[in-house]
């Protein structure tokens, strides 16, 4: 069966005259995790502004859906209450305030966005986002700033969005911990290089190091969860 | 549309821009209605007011967040070209209560000011007595009679001759 593409973005993307990744040619289809990964100023986030539909090159053309969710690297959020901010834009198919709750919110609905901590306004971003399912969410530096339960909770929500019919795209620094995704992209040299099939499928924990200051049974239930995401091996653990 | 016009116009409400805006407005048009003699001077007073305020409320109400935030909701309107008309709208939404007072304020001035006005045209008696029109220059004067009568000129209330 062929499913039609959500987004296609094909051509040179940059800014005005000078290209920043050159000879795209990226099709998101229903159900796709993306991954793109590169160095700082390699492109990330120009591609995934082009791909969302945010802005534009005369060398590019999109095609596809406009219903999208863009979730910045980093937000100047105005001084307006967050209750109002998460319902107050679009239509949601979930309710927001139940995907928030399940990253982990640890803020106040009633403070408004410019007083929350980075981490919560990433979840109010994230909560709003997948909340409204949207056919592309769109993620820049997906697990900055998010805690390991936001991280794990974030994988999830990929998951979920991609198994109801939608697609996920996000950069991340090299450094950053893996998502599991359908496929994974490189930006080298100005170029979008497949970087193979995504770990998602193959059950490899792509996490180099996390510090969690919970308990025993709290470090044990994430572990497992994450093993259940194919974040991580299935564990081992010491019975007591 | 409809909730990135709410949002819009929640958003513009509650960043408080609007107000040196309607400040200007409002000192405007009071000394723009000060002296409600001459309404069409007065509504014509109040043009470069309306049009400041206009100018810069909508200033107010599309810059009144950061590109990040604007691109958020950008994706979520559809696009930045539906964001601006999202916002385009939002600024007459918040727009239209001020054009209704002024309206009203217009009316209510112009109510005020007929019985006295004077019009350097005509002198034109009305009621049960005797109605005339006459040049300003004329010698011939009308006389009115009547409780009932009045003149629109500078001469004559009630009863008497104009």
């Amino acid at each position: 069966m062929v499913r039609a593409p959500i987004v296609e973005l094909r051509g040179d993307i940059g800014h005005g005259r000078s290209f920043v990744v050159g000879g795209l040619d990226l099709c998101v289809e229903p159900g796709d995790r993306l991954e793109i990964r590169g160095t700082n100023g390699s492109g990330k986030t120009t591609a995934l502004l082009h791909l969302a539909g945010l802005t534009r090159s005369r060398t590019a053309r999109r095609t596809g859906s406009s219903t999208v969710a863009w979730i910045p690297a980093a937000l100047e959020p105005p001084h307006h209450p967050t209750r109002e901010w998460l319902t107050g834009f679009r239509p949601h198919a979930v309710d927001p305030r139940a995907v928030l709750e399940r990253l982990g919110f640890s803020g106040s609905l009633a403070q408004p966005l410019d007083e929350l901590s980075f981490g919560n306004l990433r979840k109010v971003l994230l909560a709003e986002a997948f909340a409204a399912t949207p056919d592309l969410v769109v993620i820049d530096e997906a697990a900055s700033g998010l805690d390991v339960t936001g991280v794990t909770v974030l994988g999830e929500l990929c998951h979920d969005h991609a198994e109801r019919g939608g697609a996920v795209v996000w950069a991340d620094q090299d450094s950053a911990p893996e998502l599991p995704a359908t496929a994974r992209f490189r930006i080298r040299s100005g170029r979008l290089l497949d970087a193979g099939p995504g770990r998602a499928d193959r059950g490899v924990a792509g996490r180099r190091s996390v510090r969690f200051d919970g308990g025993a049974a709290e470090i044990e239930q994430l572990i497992r969860r994450a093993a259940d995401l194919g974040l991580a091996p299935a564990p081992e653990l010491d019975q007591p | 549309m409809t909730e990135a016009v709410r949002f819009s116009v929640s958003l513009a409400v509650r960043s408080l821009r609007w107000v040196p805006a309607a400040l200007v407005l409002l000192v405007w048009t009071m000394i723009a209605t000060y002296a409600p003699e001459q309404v069409t001077q007065e509504v014509a007073m109040l043009v470069p007011g309306v049009v400041l305020a206009a100018v810069w409320s909508g200033v107010a109400a599309f810059g009144v967040d950061a590109d990040s935030h604007r691109r958020v909701l950008a994706a979520a309107a559809g696009g930045p070209h539906r964001l601006h008309r999202a916002r385009f709208v939002a600024v007459l939404v918040m727009g239209l209560p001020a054009v209704a007072v002024l309206t009203v304020w217009a009316a209510t001035a112009a109510g005020r000011a007929t019985p006295r006005r004077c019009s350097r045209q005509w002198r034109r008696c009305a009621g049960p007595g005797p109605s005339a029109r006459r040049g300003p220059d004329s010698s011939a004067v009308p006389s009115c009679s009547g409780s009932r009568s009045q003149c629109w000129g500078d001469a004559c209330s009630g009863s008497g001759a104009c």
